[in-house]
């Protein structure tokens, strides 16, 4: 039976060790990524990364992009369920539109995106322009920049955290919610109190896959601000994409590649432990 | 029941459908195709289209035109990295520099006589080698829009020094527009202002701070040499010359702007043709960029526009060569001419129909005697590779324009400078 | 009614929040690059030519068919090696199946582009740049952790004694994946090629490294092209943007139960 997972095996040998062990190499050597000419240089390139404000930048950005879309995505995904679950004509509507976006590329999202929040003629200045009020330049501080990234991240994704708790909220018994009810709690009470516990498992699940897609943002990015203004929005995975291209640093990048690979290995292997103990105790 | 049969009709439709765009794909690979690989983008790519579709009527020869945009330099690189060139690319101001040792050199080819002077000596090596065919130049200076400044009382002639071209933009902020205009989303722009600016300081004739050989010699300190440039800069943000979004602005949306006389100065490559698609009566004139001493002369750069140079290990070497002959021919050549917008560099173009060549020719009269021509700043006193740095330090100075903003700027210029010529060494 | 009024509210806020973008690009598509009104006002008069041009010069009916084969040739890979794969996972409980579980979420955790410098070179030396074959046999393998752990966790739930049953009718282990576990999985199947099917179509940070002659784009790089090249004309970007995303739109609402399924599958199981 262990010859099943051959073929899986050999595919990924060939496309995810090696290429690991030749970035590992890589991020060793002093390489123009394209000449012939490589220096190994030993562990030169790791240690520009601790003086390297950008990297830092781009690594916070990348928490941020993980951890606070994640929670939006939860917190938004959360409140589409309640409202879609709570049966009224035209919910079904809802649904679908709200997870529409997932279909679309984040890179065609980015552009969509840089359609509204430009600031000559972007749509959203428009809008204010309506109320009076002056255009804003929305991507020129990396602070908004960040936000506006997360904000779209969370908004394309959420739907994706709507269907994993419409589901869970759909196996809750409605006697439970009777009960309470009868027992005089507030809705506010018996969500708090009967919902949200039982919701525990989906919760966990809608938080893993979230963060997964968060840490690894790439596509928006590029689309969106190219990780401008001045290196304020990359994410690792952006940060490394211009070193490599624009810096010509490829031995620099696989360093970034290779930092990037243990720090959601990290995370990776926190959340299964979280996960195997959650199987255990469930 | 129902389900599955639609979700089984949906998955063998899709699996129709790419065998079939599959067996179109491999039956177009048996033919032998030449590879050319270009920069152009927008309307200059579809009439560059037509001249392939005019070359493969004549010798039948098949084009396949590959056109990665603003990735261009990007997807060049990495084709390097595998040693896998297109047949025919376009070098983009580097054909000595960087693609040298790639590109096959052209001294022998027929059309050799008609390259003009002014550029031989950009995209010639040390022994007088040619790699590519440079059918026009790109030049560097500034445009203006004349109506904004005919209402505004400024006569773009007399703009000799930037002394003068402060006080110009001081009255053109007065008067409600905007002086200049910087599109700093794309770095290439931020690059391209500097790369024109920095060179009136630092190697223009007669400049406040000469230092051509200090530069290509590795001895210029950027710490303290540098200062006039980035302070320059610091001093015209703070005085509201450039637009409000100058951070987030992209190139096309300044040279809208300039069209419809809502800015008055842009600074990079004059292509006069390009405000022109936007306000057809736009009244669009260059000059070039002011000096930066009483004494000094005012600067035009003048680098390879359209340049095509043919890789060395390519396996359709004769039919490549063909190519160019082609694209030499003055007909072609002329048409390569109105589509990128750029002045001609073969002798044998007729200018008649180019605005920016009549613009040009009108700037050198006005400028006569005063006006100094160089290679590209970076081509020709930078290391490889400071492209991408120049623009990473001007958005230093355009995220914080105060002294602190400046030092940080200087100091990426100095550290990036000294490890790429190392690496060059 | 009336009690809910706010629900109606919060509902019409949602879907106007969410079509936005879409009705934006549409919008635009339909107005020339001249049309200076605002991005929010719909065209005064409907304008075909972005349209016309998309069609005529970006290669976009090329792109949709190479992504139609990368897709399919990867949805195919996926779902062949990975429910192969799940089999021994979801069964045998040992020391080595679990450190494969671990690895295997391991590596669906892992962005592929931190490694891409590695696999380009790769790719570079075993001839696989511009090749169908060459993206997708990354994609797939990309893509294949997400597969096993969807297939494994099936398996898991399908009753060990119709394995056991089968064995003791003396099927070999091929014999009882093939004729008693394969026929179960068709609704997870299902699942696996939708999802995968539209992480493929979407794909963007590998093609852009493997796929780089125009002739061999997917849509995503046709439309990364197609706004690098038309600097100019957003509007025209618009419309390429529409024409790469109506596809993909068009089978979401015929098949969006199917959609909502596969995104149960993929997360409430495990």
């Amino acid at each position: 039976m262990y010859l099943f997972y051959l073929p899986a095996m050999l595919m990924l040998l060939f496309f995810v060790i090696r290429p690991f062990g030749e970035t590992l190499y890589i991020s060793l050597c002093k390489w123009n990524g394209y000449s012939s000419a490589k220096k190994l240089i030993g562990f030169k390139n790791y240690a520009a990364l601790l003086g390297d404000r950008r990297f830092y930048t781009a690594f916070v950005n990348t928490l941020i992009y993980g951890f606070v879309s994640t929670l939006l995505q939860n917190v938004i995904g959360m409140g589409c369920a309640l409202l879609v679950n709570s049966r009224f004509k035209g919910n079904g509507i809802v649904r679908v539109v709200v997870y529409l976006p997932i279909m679309i590329s984040g890179l065609i999202m980015g552009y969509i995106m840089y359609f509204i929040f430009s600031y000559d003629r972007g749509v959203l200045n428009d809008i204010l322009a309506l109320f009076g009020r002056a255009p804003v330049d929305w991507l020129a501080d990396g602070r908004t920049g960040v936000c506006i990234i997360t904000l779209v991240n969370s908004w394309q994704y959420a739907g994706n955290c709507m269907v994993i708790y419409l589901a869970g909220l759909q196996n809750i018994p409605k006697v439970y919610q009777e009960a309470a009810a009868i027992d005089g709690a507030s809705g506010w009470q018996s969500f708090r109190n009967i919902t949200l516990p039982l919701l525990i498992p989906s919760i966990t699940t809608s938080v893993i896959v979230n963060l997964i897609g968060g840490l690894k943002l790439f596509d928006p990015i590029i689309s969106l601000t190219n990780g401008g203004p001045n290196y304020q929005t990359h994410s690792l995975m952006t940060y490394l994409n211009s070193q490599y291209f624009l810096k010509e640093k490829a031995g620099y990048a696989s360093a970034i590649g290779i930092f990037t690979f243990f720090l959601i290995m990290l995370v990776a292997v926190a959340a299964n432990g979280y996960f195997e103990k959650r199987m255990v105790d469930g | 029941m129902k389900r599955r049969q639609w979700g089984s009709m949906v998955l063998a439709g899709i699996l129709a459908a790419g065998m079939l765009t599959g067996a179109q794909a491999s039956a177009a690979e048996g033919e032998k195709k030449l590879e050319v690989e270009v920069d152009y983008t927008s309307e200059a790519l579809d009439s560059f289209r037509l001249l392939m579709d005019g070359f493969t009527e004549e010798t039948g020869i098949a084009v396949e035109l590959v056109t990665p945009g603003t990735d261009y330099e990007t997807v060049i690189k990495t084709r390097l990295a595998s040693a896998d060139m297109p047949d025919v690319f376009i070098t983009h101001g580097w054909s000595i520099n960087r693609y040298k040792e790639y590109l096959l050199e052209l001294n022998d080819q027929p059309w050799i006589e008609e390259v003009s002077e002014s550029i031989r000596s950009v995209i010639s090596d040390k022994d007088g080698k040619i790699y590519v065919l440079c059918v026009t130049q790109g030049v560097g200076g500034m445009e203006y829009n004349q109506d904004v400044l005919a209402k505004v009382g400024v006569d773009p002639a007399s703009i000799r020094t930037m002394d003068d071209f402060q006080e110009a933009c001081a009255k053109i902020k007065e008067a409600g527009i905007n002086p200049v205009f910087i599109g700093g989303k794309d770095y290439w722009t931020s690059a391209n202002f500097m790369n024109l600016l920095a060179a009136a300081y630092y190697t223009a004739d007669g400049c406040i701070c000469p230092s051509g050989e200090a530069l290509k010699d590795g001895s210029f300190d950027w710490e303290t040499d540098g200062m006039h440039y980035f302070n320059a800069v610091k001093d015209m943000i703070n005085n509201g010359y450039f637009n409000e979004n100058f951070i987030t602005a992209d190139e096309v949306t300044g040279i809208e702007s300039l069209a419809n006389g809502k800015t008055a100065f842009l600074v990079g490559g004059i292509a006069v043709e390009r405000a022109k698609s936007y306000n057809e009566s736009a009244n669009i004139g260059v000059m070039p960029v002011p000096a930066t001493a009483e004494e000094g002369k005012s600067l035009y750069q003048v680098g390879e526009g359209s340049a095509f140079g043919i890789w060395k290990d390519s396996e359709y070497i004769e039919e490549a060569k063909q190519l160019l002959e082609y694209l030499a021919r003055a007909e072609v050549a002329e048409q390569i001419l109105a589509a990128d917008a750029n002045l001609p560099a073969l002798n044998n173009i007729n200018t008649a129909e180019s605005l920016t060549y009549e613009a040009f020719t009108k700037s050198e009269k006005e400028f006569e005697g005063d006006i100094c021509y160089q290679n590209l700043f970076d081509r020709e006193f930078l290391p490889n590779g400071m492209w991408s740095v120049l623009s990473d330090s001007m958005i230093e100075v355009f995220m914080n324009p105060t002294e602190e903003g400046v030092q940080v700027a200087v100091e990426g210029m100095q550290e990036n400078y000294v490890e790429k010529l190392e690496a060059a060494e | 009614m009336k009690k809910n009024w706010w629900k109606y509210l919060i509902a019409a806020v949602l879907v106007l929040i969410y079509l936005l973008p879409v009705y934006v690009v549409f919008a635009m598509s339909l107005k020339p690059m001249t049309d200076m009104s605002s991005r929010l006002r719909f065209p005064s008069e409907i304008y075909w030519g972005n349209f016309e041009k998309v069609f005529r010069n970006s290669g976009i009916l090329r792109a949709i068919g190479n992504s139609l084969i990368i897709t399919a040739g990867t949805v195919i890979i996926v779902v062949a090696v990975g429910s192969l794969a799940a089999y021994p996972m979801a069964r045998i409980q040992n020391r080595l199946s679990r450190n494969i579980k671990i690895f295997i979420m391991g590596v669906m955790m892992i962005p592929g582009m931190s490694m891409v410098v590695g696999i380009y070179s790769m790719l570079v030396s075993i001839h696989a740049l511009n090749t169908y074959w060459g993206i997708i046999l990354v994609s797939a393998t990309f893509g294949l952790p997400f597969s096993i752990y969807m297939y494994s966790n099936f398996i898991a739930s399908v009753p060990r004694s119709l394995d056991e049953a089968a064995q003791m009718d003396g099927a070999g282990v091929v014999r009882t994946f093939v004729e008693i576990i394969v026929p179960q999985l068709k609704p997870v199947t299902v699942s696996v090629i939708l999802l995968q099917g539209v992480g493929t179509w979407n794909e963007y940070g590998y093609s852009l490294y493997v796929l780089q002659r125009t002739e061999m784009y997917n849509v995503t790089l046709t439309v990364k092209q197609y706004f690098g090249e038309a600097v100019r004309d957003l509007n025209g970007a618009a419309a390429c943007a529409a024409v790469a995303i109506i596809p993909i739109i068009v089978i979401y609402l015929l098949l969006q139960k199917y959609f909502v399924q596969g995104a149960l599958d993929s997360s409430v199981k495990g």
